[in-house]
């Protein structure tokens, strides 16, 4: 509990990570009440005159359909948020799986494990979505498994070496001369005393996942109409840009300022849950 | 010393503004093409309107056509068409070479038309233009003469499309169909230099070309030198390129660029509202909701189509209600009587054909719910207008936006509840293909009956239509053919189609192919 505050407090004391916690904790209220606070019905159209620029009415404007984009852009939250979260939580449990248990058997499987990561990570990260899309079809759920299995070598990696690192530990020989089981030393031991680092790079990730998956929206990929998917929404507002500058603007500041939020709260994450950090000066 | 280096200088300068002086008459010309998967320029294979796009400038027909359908000498002279209305002869041009030297005569009349009825050669428009053909008669070298099995009323028209362009015969032996779709030969004004994939085609002036049809304004070769197709999807950066004057002149320029540019002078603009089928889409009558004609009709009374043309083309089109467009010939007033926006009906026949709403919002019987899977190829903004009409009464449209390649391994799957199509043509017999049950795709075959609907009466109707004998039976068999299809509801016709195009002022004759879509680039000059 003590850990617990000070992490808290290295975290408040940094205007960056405050910031981009304030945001995020917003962004995250606006997606799960969004029927409460979207004062328009996402995908009516003709809620007003189609391209009205913003105004006391439509805070954001209207895009060509005449839908709100304020509300289209809370409800997109939701999209862009969950696809993302979920594409990670899918890359950083699988890559732990694959990564924990090539470094606790090790020998021959471990080589080969590493060298098929290797292989994998030849592939640009993107283009290794772009191909898993091209396989599975389009279709925004298609693509947060296509961003969060190219994501897999990336934790695989990073969390095999930490296991490695846990695995000559003393306590660990000593579970194994206890005679517990393999999988209950890999998951009740090892894997407790990675989970900072895992913590770190998902949160690090996130915001990686989070512009992926806009990304591959915005070329038409993902998220399909009506879904108001924030790059997706960025997509259909290209070709009205020079006259309702508002239907990029706006889904475009909220991706990038969501982004940046998650980017700055991963920072701070991995300077607050570092062990080498000396608990309790007050200036980190 | 110094006067022979002002000499020298001299005579530098005067050779410099010479070669610009040759330069103002070979000009280079760019135009953007919205669509980058061209995948052969083949007239007698293609039905893409983009690949004709190309091929109106490399090929000539054996009748010409200006922009509204005036027909004029182009390869033949001069036609006669005997009394049964069966025969063709043709007399034919002898100064007209192809592009790699093969001398055009009767022969390649006839290895042309025989290639297109050839099922080897895979033909999707050209097979059903060139209707009950039988075959092609040499008589003599120029002389050429067509016979069709029965009485083919738009055959003249036919002669004019793009799509029966007459293609050097020793260029189709070399190259075999598809190498010559890829290295297309034919005598038009431009020759074909160079593609690169999905980004741009090039073609260069034909030196030779001294056959312009007569309502062209120029003579002899082309004052384009070089013609460059660049690939552009995007419709922004077609614009951004056209105003930073990277290209000369670009289509499918959104209404309201084409607003701004008319009402500021900063670039020339042209429209033309297509004949042929309107932007529309098939309802698949096989499988899914659609199977059900009460939900059909539902599905049509649910959309305003008048106010979302509008509201999508800032006035630059107008709605559409029929099978074919308003300007086709033939067309039937009595389109426009039916299906008119009315929710409250449309919520009346779903109701009695036992779809009750759902608590989310979508119609659901027996468990099943109303969803409508959409995969949109053109003009995604219409499919999601429709998409939000639709959702008004209780449908719920899965629009998917697909490429070219998505929605033809979806059409041989038969793997959609409805698809857009529009097509540029001259003459009601164009609704042979999309309606005629032989059209309906199969694996392999790739054809347009996307509504998948097979009906002998219909398709007698077609077949009789295609042979009438005078214009009252002809337009009163396509009134037929048009109240049958609006009957059961299977043909969603949204708006017209209307090319946007806009161009760099400095430059005059840029004119339309006929059918008012393709651009024939040869009179482009500088003012």
């Amino acid at each position: 509990m003590e850990k617990f505050k000070i992490i808290l407090k290295r975290f408040l004391l940094n205007k960056g990570s405050a910031f981009g916690g304030v945001f995020l904790i917003l962004i995250v209220f606006g997606a799960i009440f969004a029927p409460i606070i979207a004062p328009y019905d996402w995908n009516a159209v003709d809620t007003g005159p189609r391209l009205s620029p913003p105004s006391w009415d439509f805070l954001f404007g209207t895009d060509i359909h005449g839908r709100d984009v304020f509300s289209r852009i809370i409800y997109g939250a939701r999209y862009s948020l969950s696809v993302g979260v979920i594409s990670v939580l899918f890359g950083i449990i699988s890559g732990s799986i694959f990564g924990v248990t090539i470094a606790y058997i090790g020998g021959r499987v471990d080589i080969i494990g590493s060298r098929i990561i290797d292989v994998m990570f030849g592939f640009p990260s993107f283009l290794l979505s772009l191909l898993v899309v091209a396989i599975i079809g389009v279709g925004l759920w298609n693509v947060v498994f296509a961003v969060g299995l190219a994501s897999i070598p990336h934790f695989a990696r990073i969390i095999r070496s930490a296991a490695l690192q846990v695995k000559e530990q003393p306590y660990i020989e000593a579970c194994v001369s206890l005679g517990y089981g393999n999988i209950r030393i890999m998951l009740n031991h090892i894997l407790p005393n990675i989970f900072p680092i895992i913590i770190v790079i998902a949160t690090l990730d996130l915001g990686g996942a989070i512009i992926s998956i806009a990304s591959l929206s915005f070329l038409g990929l993902g998220a399909q109409p009506p879904e108001p998917e924030w790059g997706a929404m960025l997509s259909s507002g290209r070709e009205y840009m020079r006259y309702a500058p508002w239907t990029m603007i706006y889904p475009g500041l909220f991706l990038f300022l969501t982004v940046m939020s998650v980017n700055l709260l991963g920072d701070r994450l991995s300077i607050a849950l570092d062990a080498r950090q000396s608990i309790g000066k007050g200036k980190v | 010393m110094k006067k022979i280096f002002k000499t020298i200088f001299g005579i530098s300068t005067l050779f410099f503004s010479l070669s610009f002086f040759s330069m103002a008459n070979a000009l280079d010309i760019v135009f953007a093409e919205d669509r980058p998967d061209l995948r052969t320029l083949d007239p007698r294979i293609t039905q893409s309107r983009h690949e004709e796009m190309l091929i109106v400038n490399i090929f000539d027909q054996l009748i010409a056509a200006d922009s509204e359908g005036n027909h004029y000498p182009g390869l033949a002279k001069s036609w006669e068409v005997s009394g049964d209305g069966l025969e063709y002869t043709f007399n034919l041009r002898n100064d007209v070479t192809f592009h790699d030297g093969t001398k055009f005569n009767a022969a390649a009349v006839k290895a042309t038309f025989d290639s297109i009825v050839d099922p080897e050669t895979g033909s999707q428009g050209a097979v059903d233009i060139l209707g009950p053909y039988k075959e092609t008669v040499v008589v003599d070298d120029y002389t050429a003469k067509v016979v069709f099995e029965r009485r083919y009323g738009s055959a003249l028209t036919a002669f004019t499309e793009t799509e029966l362009s007459i293609v050097s015969p020793t260029a189709l032996s070399e190259l075999g169909n598809e190498g010559f779709g890829m290295a297309p030969v034919g005598t038009g004004p431009f020759m074909f230099k160079n593609w690169e994939a999905n980004k741009k085609v090039e073609l260069v002036r034909n030196p030779d070309y001294n056959w312009a049809p007569e309502y062209m304004d120029g003579s002899g070769p082309s004052q384009v030198a070089n013609l460059t197709y660049r690939l552009i999807k995007d419709t922004s950066t077609r614009v951004a390129a056209l105003e930073a004057g990277e290209i000369d002149i670009a289509e499918l320029v959104p209404p309201l660029d084409m607003n701004r540019f008319d009402g500021s002078g900063e670039l020339s603009t042209i429209a033309g509202t297509v004949s042929g089928l309107p932007y529309a889409a098939f309802l698949n009558t096989t499988v899914g909701v659609f199977q059900d004609i009460n939900v059909r009709k539902a599905f049509f009374h649910s959309l305003d189509r008048v106010k979302m043309t509008s509201d999508l083309f800032f006035g630059y089109a107008d709605a559409a209600f029929g099978p074919i467009s308003s300007s086709t010939p033939s067309y039937w007033k009595g389109n426009e009587d039916y299906y008119g926006y009315n929710p409250d009906g449309a919520v009346a026949l779903l109701e009695e054909a036992g779809w009750k709403m759902g608590s989310d919002g979508v119609r659901e019987k027996n468990g099943e719910k109303l969803t409508v899977f959409f995969p949109c190829l053109l003009e995604p903004d219409t499919c999601v207008a429709i998409q939000g009409y639709a959702n008004k009464v209780g449908f719920d449209v899965n629009v998917e936006v697909v490429m070219k390649a998505r929605q033809d391994e979806l059409i041989f799957a038969n793997g959609y509840d409805m698809l857009v199509i529009r097509w540029v043509s001259l003459d009601p017999g164009v609704l042979i293909i999309p309606f005629h049950s032989r059209n309906i795709p199969q694996p392999g075959k790739f054809k347009f009956n996307w509504a998948r609907y097979a009906n002998p009466e219909l398709d007698q109707l077609l077949e009789d239509a295609e042979s009438a004998e005078t214009q009252e039976t002809k337009d009163d068999l396509y009134m037929q053919i048009q109240k049958h299809i609006m009957d059961q509801a299977i043909f969603l016709a949204i708006h017209d189609q209307v090319q946007t195009v806009a161009y760099n002022p400095e430059l005059e004759g840029v004119r339309f192919a006929n059918g008012n879509w393709q651009l024939r680039m040869y009179d482009v000059r500088k003012k």
